[in-house]
């Protein structure tokens, strides 16, 4: 089988609260599971790689075909938790190298 | 915040009980921050004639005047009327039905707000909604404008992110990205030409021999 090929999208978080990791990454998953469906989540192979809490940045990795499908899930997440936020892609880009480098994050 | 989601050029909403100085004061901060500005009013007419008086108060002093269109005869006519830029429908009609609405020969921007569909709890019917009148107007072959229609700065997504919104539904990514951009940017270059000494109309303009 083929490997997949992957994106890895920066994204900024605008929020009155700061949501740890775990609440973030479920709320992401769960505006593409509302869109897209379990399948759609699952072709997506979504995974949290990095989020710095203090500057509300963090990077998210996906499949190369489902880039469109992450940005439209995330520009429909009005909450997270209790408290509502924002999340916008900053860029996507073909490595955490080149990301990291941009947005001068440490893994967390 | 705005410039970071990649926005170059905002317009900005203003009421007409808001002072010239007020909006100079606001649009001179997005200067600030880099951003261009263009100002916009939105009316919301009842009928024909209020529209016809609003339009003469405002045109003058907004660059871009757009009109809610609830009532039949308000639509036909700002469909029709030069002094409308964007038309756009509102959020509470159980079904946007542009495709009646609209007369034939009319082409004015239709503009969708993603703000409609963020404000309350109902995400996915409000979706299924917004998509279904977008496909309306493409069907019409009437230019739209995809914009945030943002009240405050958490309302506000990134110009990219509003266009996957629409285009995983299956509209045309190039045609979601004109919308987002190309599309409101040739409105607003328009407006701006018309702040220039030089304008005179649509088309004319005074030139200075040289001495």
């Amino acid at each position: 089988m083929n490997k997949q090929s992957r994106r890895y999208l920066a994204f900024r978080l605008a929020s009155d609260v700061g949501p740890p990791r775990e609440m973030l990454f479920g709320e992401i998953e769960n505006s593409l599971r509302r869109l897209f469906g379990e399948y759609g989540v699952l072709e997506a192979s979504l995974r949290l790689i990095a989020y710095d809490a203090e500057k509300m940045i963090g990077i998210v990795r996906c499949s190369h075909p489902s880039v469109e499908r992450l940005r439209a899930a995330v520009a429909l997440t009005t909450r997270i938790g209790e408290h509502r936020a924002v999340l916008f892609i900053l860029r996507s880009a073909g490595t955490i190298a080149s990301l990291k480098r941009a947005f001068s994050l440490s893994l967390a | 915040m705005a410039a970071e989601m990649g926005f170059s050029l905002v317009g900005l909403t203003f009421d007409t009980s808001i002072s010239r100085e007020a909006r100079m004061t606001t649009t001179n901060f997005f200067k600030d921050q880099g951003l261009e500005t263009v100002t916009r009013i939105d009316l919301h007419p009842k009928n024909r004639n209020e529209l016809l008086t609003s339009l003469r108060k405002a045109r003058s002093s907004f660059d871009i005047v757009s009109v809610e269109c609830d009532a039949k005869q308000v639509t036909s006519l700002a469909f029709r009327d030069r002094r409308v830029d964007l038309v756009f429908f509102s959020p509470s009609r159980r079904k946007l039905r542009v495709s009646e609405l609209t007369p034939g020969r009319a082409k004015r921007t239709v503009e969708f707000n993603i703000a409609d569909i963020l404000n309350n709890d109902f995400v996915d019917s409000n979706l299924r909604r917004l998509l279904s009148a977008i496909w309306n107007t493409k069907r019409k072959h009437l230019p739209f404008v995809i914009s945030s229609g943002a009240t405050d700065c958490l309302l506000m997504r990134a110009p990219k992110d509003m266009a996957a919104v629409v285009s995983i539904m299956g509209l045309d990514a190039t045609q979601a990205l004109d919308a987002v951009s190309s599309i409101p940017f040739s409105l607003a270059q328009k407006s701006l030409e018309k702040r220039g000494q030089r304008f005179v109309s649509n088309g004319v303009e005074t030139v200075r021999p040289r001495v």
